[in-house]
């Protein structure tokens, strides 16, 4: 029962029937009506009941309007087990009807809730009367909706907060009764040695309290809090608790209320919390608990179950109150210790300049999931805070600020209770958001100080006095709960309280899970919590955890760390040496690798952020025993990239070698079993990461675009392999059978050797696409020998890549030995060669979509053709380019004609030919008579053109086209003392399957028919260019380019899918399968002849 | 020898006296074949019969006409009471707007059932003695029902419905049903053989 305060009144008259009273009220305007009949109330009543209220009798319902509860009476008559929750708007009608004696009936049955205007009080409380029928009836005494529709209105506004929080309540009942149960089974050991919150309750009189929320503007109150801290009880909630310590605040009291996992990792991996004792709802996670063992406190909030059952066996403690949110209960549990005055900072509850949170608290780690793709962070807080705010409402100044109904609610309630509270004071020392009305003043937390000063120190050692003297009153109550636990244990699902606890969290939960957690609750018991200290357990930093995610992200794509937090929460950003942080990641990262415990999850196999260039840190999904540790290596890896390049030594604890399967074999590295793919992947992951990082620190560019001149060192490469293998992987974790071992056989292996401590070999697949990829600007000279069976590891192309005594990679040892049979149709044809140095390209900044179809243009420039664009661009040795005057159509290529001109081409619906004779000249159209693959210009003035439905063909503008030859479908052409070699195109233009083509067509000019020949191992060629003493072709399927000097030197250059080139002076420019245009700048510099 | 009679009027009191003997009624007139059926009416009582030519007129048994007069009236008034209920309780629900026209046609209904009923039963010439209720004669309770209606009106301006729903159910219903029961009665009484409604 919610009991009415209901003042006199003198507007309502009673008059008298032969069955009872009736009221008649007066109106605003002075009229006298009738509530009820004046003949006949009860009849009339029964009357209105039968119609208002026809059908089946419900389980609730809402009445606006008692009247003198002639209503009321009927419809209990007619539901009699109905529980009614009734509004009265008319205090002075609600007073006439508490004095009739149906009421105390009513009252005394507890079937009844009544709440009387205009206050309602008790509103808060009223929506558990509806928790089983939120959806009950409503009636609204018809006169009262007629007559006071003001009146009504709210009376239903109040119905439907009842109802919100009716549903909102039984659904989380519904979704938290399991957990909200069997936490609590599992924490009876932890709450029988817990102080009851009830000991808290008046001990803190006329003590000035902070109660601090972890809204946006706590970053701002930080430093106040840090001045008032001493002079004040600190309440914090569990969400505020990490900010804090990080900025070296120790809060008297931490406020925990939401049982789930999820919110218990607001008391985990905390930095110190000797002091701070946890004042939490008995259903908190039993995690939660770990960190304040002897420093806490326990209340609960619904008496839900099994409450009723422990407090049969002894196990009572107080109630604090809670409106949708902990704040609620921390600003109850100030009121309750007598806390006066009482101040808040953090509590915005709206979403202050578009951030969710103050920074620090554990959802740094999830912005931070967001910021590692790349996300600036304020656009990750715009989308959380999008979907969360859906009103404006004005803020402490007057501006409207973003905010959301359910925290406007929560601001409702607290400001209502300090109304219900006049001899307080209520100071808001936010700064910010919505906490404004009722008795609350809005000033400084500065001010707070001078409220303090002279007042007693109120620290942590007078809650601590709290605890022992509530300790010391207590009875003996730890035995007889144990013993009652232990009967109960194991005992038949349908004995009670096991049989209303499967009813409360039905359906989901079973009587197994009831029996494991007595279980849990029965070895707690046995042993001993009190006077246990809390363990110093490892810390999770929080604070510019998004940042740290951002650098290293920026470290592994060669990005600009962008979206830096302004204000990052104090306590993160410090001053550091890179060399040191790297060296603290390097023995992270070692401790990591050798971890031969699980470091992910159980289960965990996807990314929890696709993308092979999201940090480790914040892509997987890591294990209790190694996140800690993870973040760590990330922090150290943030703070090591975010500074200036300097000199590296080799890290302390760790060296790292990839090599091949077979040279793990040779060198005599123990294979590792047991990981499973995702697990290696991992590793992987982790050792890219540090490699990037690595780069970074050591200076060495990482991208193609800022690759610096003269240096050689393949760490990007490196790193971009290995990122490369963590993706094969990741992918057979995810294609194969959850769990599964990585699997063993031909392929290529990696060996990640940890020296000093053992080894680990693990084999995975490599991704030929990432593979080639990464080597591209791997420079090799061909040797006779080097070539081999695919199938056979000792005969695959190796890479070695051994760093020399540069300081920055010193102790790093590289071999990689890529290739090898692969789940694609596509040959292994990377370069059979050593490798003799690196081209690493710069890749150009061209218009999207980027280009495919390029050819030399003059000694110094290429020409690449924007894909479906409308114009070419021009490309000098450097790599600046401009863009060469447009086509009025689409076009995919354009060659150079004559000395001026120039011919285009599109294949649409049909094949068009433009040209021109100059730049400015009239562009002519012509249809082409096939689809047309490339153009080649010859000397006198035709042009010769590969076809896709096969064969070549001869035109010159203005003439007619003439098929030379019929042949397959040919892409490129090279021309030989033989003749013209024709080079197939093969049928998947995506390049993700690769044919298996085994010939190419010799044509000599004037022959009718074209001639088989044997394509290499690196098949077709599709693109040569001749330049100053050297000819470079483009073997896409090859992932390589043959670059040969007219004295008969030749040699490799990896290069991932090559579908055209061209010299540009001593650089050669390179277009891609995937549109990108790769400059190997200066390459000639490269080469000896 | 009575003197000529110089109006319809005139003429009609004579003509009504005369079937009474005969325990009669003049109950359809035609004026030079025209059809009158407010012949009794004041409009038409001073119509000198100089201007008519030929006069028409049907006669029917006093009782079987008396009784059916009643019998309608009877009728009327049950039906009256019954929608006099039905809107009682839509007051009572507030049905506002609905209620005041509902009231307006209730009064027009009772004008129409009150006015001629008591004309056609003085016209009968039996006594009204038979209409006394609790003591109060047919004035009486018409003298009442102008009160109730004037606390009607005055419920109704206050926008005091349960009042005005009270006045209906309780006062004016009631009232109505009774009225309907005596007319049945005097029906059976005038004329035995009148069928009775089932």
């Amino acid at each position: 029962m919610t009991g009415p305060s209901v003042p006199a009144v003198t507007d309502v008259r009673l008059d008298h029937t032969p069955v009872g009273p009736t009221a008649v009220v007066r109106t605003r305007d002075g009229r006298w009506i009738r509530l009820h009949s004046g003949r006949d109330p009860v009849g009339e009543a029964e009357r209105l009941a039968a119609s208002l209220c026809a059908n089946a009798p419900p389980q609730a319902l809402i009445l606006i309007g008692v009247g003198l509860g002639y209503l009321l009476d009927a419809l209990g008559r007619r539901s009699p087990e109905a529980r009614i929750v009734a509004l009265e708007p008319l205090r002075a009608v609600a007073e006439a009807f508490l004095e009739r004696p149906t009421s105390h009936a009513w009252l005394a049955s507890g079937r009844l809730t009544l709440l009387v205007g205009p206050d309602y009080d008790g509103a808060d409380e009223a929506w558990r009367s509806l928790s089983a029928a939120p959806d009950a009836p409503m009636i609204v005494a018809p006169v009262i909706e007629r007559e006071f529709p003001g009146e009504a209105d709210r009376a239903q506004e109040v119905v439907r907060q009842l109802r919100f929080s009716a549903r909102a309540n039984e659904g989380a009942r519904r979704r938290f009764a399991p957990r909200y149960l069997l936490n609590t089974i599992r924490n009876i050991a932890t709450i029988a040695e817990s102080a009851d919150v009830r000991a808290l309750f008046g001990a803190f009189a006329d003590c000035p309290a902070v109660v601090v929320a972890a809204g946006p503007s706590l970053d701002r109150n930080i430093e106040a809090l840090r001045r008032a801290h001493g002079r004040t009880l600190t309440i914090a909630v569990d969400t505020a608790l990490r900010p804090l310590l990080e900025a070296g605040i120790e809060p008297q009291l931490v406020v925990a209320l939401d049982p789930s996992e999820l919110n218990a990792r607001h008391l985990r991996y905390l930095p110190d919390t000797g002091r701070t004792w946890l004042v939490a709802e008995g259903s908190l996670d039993p995690s939660a608990f770990e960190r304040f063992a002897g420093r806490t406190f326990v209340f609960e909030v619904a008496g839900h179950e099994p409450w009723p059952w422990l407090r049969s066996i002894g196990l009572d403690r107080g109630r604090l109150r809670a409106w949708g949110s902990v704040l609620t209960s921390a600003f109850d549990l100030a009121l309750q210790a007598g806390c006066n005055p009482i101040a808040f900072a953090g509590a915005d509850l709206a979403y202050t300049g578009g951030q969710p949170y103050c920074r620090g608290t554990v959802y740094e780690h999830e912005w931070a999931r967001r910021v590692a793709l790349g996300e600036p962070l304020e656009a990750v807080w715009a989308q959380t805070t999008a979907a969360k705010a859906r009103v404006l409402a004005d803020d402490i100044h007057g501006r409207p600020v973003p905010t959301s109904a359910a925290l406007l609610a929560f601001r409702d309630w607290i400001v209502k209770e300090s109304t219900a509270h006049p001899s307080r004071r209520f100071v808001n020392g936010t700064g910010g958001g919505v906490l404004l009305g009722g008795r609350i003043e809005q000033g400084a937390l500065t001010e707070l100080l001078a409220l303090t000063a002279g007042r007693p120190v109120q620290g942590h050692a007078a809650v601590a006095a709290v605890s022992r003297t509530w300790r010391s009153r207590r009875g003996p109550e730890r035995p007889s709960i144990r013993q009652a636990v232990d009967e109960l244990a194991g005992a038949a699902a349908d004995r009670d309280p096991i049989a209303t606890w499967l009813q409360f969290a039905a359906p989901d939960l079973s009587a197994e899970a009831v029996g494991r957690a007595l279980d849990d609750a029965c070895r707690g018991l046995a042993g001993s919590v009190h006077g246990a200290t809390a363990p110093a357990g490892p810390v999770l930093p929080a604070g510019g955890a998004p940042e740290r995610a951002m650098a290293v992200w920026a470290a592994i794509t060669g990005n600009s760390a962008v979206g830096h937090a302004a204000t990052p929460s104090a306590g993160h950003a410090s001053a550091t040496d890179p060399a040191v942080e790297w060296q603290t990641a390097g023995c992270l990262l070692a401790a990591l690798l050798r971890s031969p415990g699980p470091l992910l999850t159980v289960g965990a196999g996807h990314p929890l952020v696709p993308g092979a260039h999201v940090p480790a840190s914040r892509a997987l999904d890591w294990s209790p025993d190694a996140v800690v540790t993870v973040h760590a290596f990330e922090s150290a890896l943030a703070k090591a990239a975010s500074g200036p390049p300097t000199p590296l030594r080799q890290p302390d604890a760790l060296q790292v070698r990839i090599v091949a399967a077979d040279a793990a074999r040779t060198l005599g590295l123990p294979r590792v079993s047991g990981w499973t793919c995702a697990e290696l992947a991992a590793r992987l992951r982790l050792l890219a990461d540090w490699l990037s990082v690595t780069a970074a620190v050591a200076g060495e560019p990482i991208g193609f675009i800022a690759v610096r001149e003269g240096r050689d060192l393949p760490l990007r490469v490196a790193a971009t392999l290995v990122r490369a293998y963590a993706g094969a992987v990741e992918v057979a974790a995810v294609e194969g059978p959850a769990g599964a071992p990585c699997p063993d056989g031909r392929a290529t292996a990696l060996a990640v050797v940890a020296v000093g401590d053992g080894a680990h070999t693990v084999p995975c697949a490599p991704d030929p696409v990432r593979t080639a990829d990464a080597l591209t600007g791997a420079l090799t000279q061909p040797s006779a020998d080097s070539g081999g069976r695919a199938d056979d590891p000792s005969s695959l192309p190796a890479l070695a890549l051994t760093v020399p005594d540069g300081v920055a990679t010193a102790g790093i040892h590289i071999a990689l030995r890529p290739g090898g049979p692969t789940p694609s149709a596509r040959p292994p044809a990377l370069p059979h060669a050593r490798p003799l140095g690196w081209a690493l390209p710069i890749r150009l900044n061209a218009p999207s979509p980027g280009c495919m179809i390029g050819n030399g243009l003059d000694d110094g420039h290429a020409l690449f053709t924007v894909v479906n664009g409308r114009h070419s661009i021009r490309v000098d040795a450097g790599g600046t380019w401009t863009v060469e005057p447009g086509w009025p159509g689409p076009i995919v290529g354009e060659v150079r004609w004559g000395a001026t001109g120039a011919v285009a081409w599109h294949n649409g619906e049909t094949s068009r030919v433009l040209w021109r004779d100059r730049p400015d000249g009239r562009v002519h159209a012509g249809t082409i008579p096939f689809t047309a693959c490339l153009a080649f210009p010859q000397v006198d003035g035709s042009i010769w053109w590969t076809s896709f439905e096969g064969g070549l063909w001869s035109w010159m503008p203005g003439q007619h086209w003439e098929q030379l030859v019929d042949s397959p479908p040919v892409m490129g052409l090279l021309t030989t003392r033989e003749g013209v070699v024709l080079q197939p195109s093969g049928e998947d233009l995506t390049f993700t399957t690769r044919p298996a083509l085994t010939d190419a067509f010799l044509w000599t000019p004037g022959a009718a028919a074209v001639q088989p020949v044997p394509l290499g191992a690196e098949g077709p060629c599709w693109s040569m260019s001749s330049g100053p003493g050297w000819a470079a072709r483009a073997y896409p399927y090859g992932d390589s380019i043959q670059l040969s000097h007219r004295g008969g030197v030749r040699y490799g250059l990896t290069c991932g899918s090559p579908f055209n080139l061209a010299w540009a002076g001593a650089s050669l420019i390179v277009s891609t399968a995937r549109g990108d245009v790769l400059l190997f700048r200066d390459l000639l510099s490269h080469l000896a002849t | 020898m009575p003197a000529m009679p110089g109006t319809w009027g005139e003429l009609l009191a004579i003509l009504d006296r005369r079937e009474a003997i005969q325990q009669r009624l003049v109950t359809a007139v035609r004026l030079d074949g025209v059809g009158e059926p407010d012949f009794r009416g004041p409009a038409l009582a001073g119509r000198g019969l100089a201007t008519i030519r030929r006069v028409d007129v049907d006669t029917t048994p006093r009782a079987a006409r008396l009784a059916d007069c009643c019998e309608d009236a009877a009728q009327a008034a049950a039906t009256i009471a019954v929608g006099v209920t039905e809107l009682a309780s839509r007051l009572r629900l507030q049905a506002v707007a609905d209620g005041r026209a509902r009231l307006l046609r209730l009064a027009v209904d009772l004008r129409g059932f009150l006015t001629p009923l008591r004309g056609v039963i003085e016209a009968c010439g039996s006594g009204l003695d038979w209409l006394e209720v609790d003591g109060l004669d047919v004035d009486d309770q018409t003298a009442q029902l102008g009160d109730w209606l004037g606390s009607l009106l005055a419920a109704q301006e206050d926008g005091d419905w349960i009042t005005v729903a009270d006045i209906l159910e309780y006062d004016l219903g009631p009232a109505l049903q009774g009225w309907a029961c005596r007319l049945r009665n005097l029906a059976a009484a005038t004329d035995p053989q009148h069928p009775r409604p089932a």
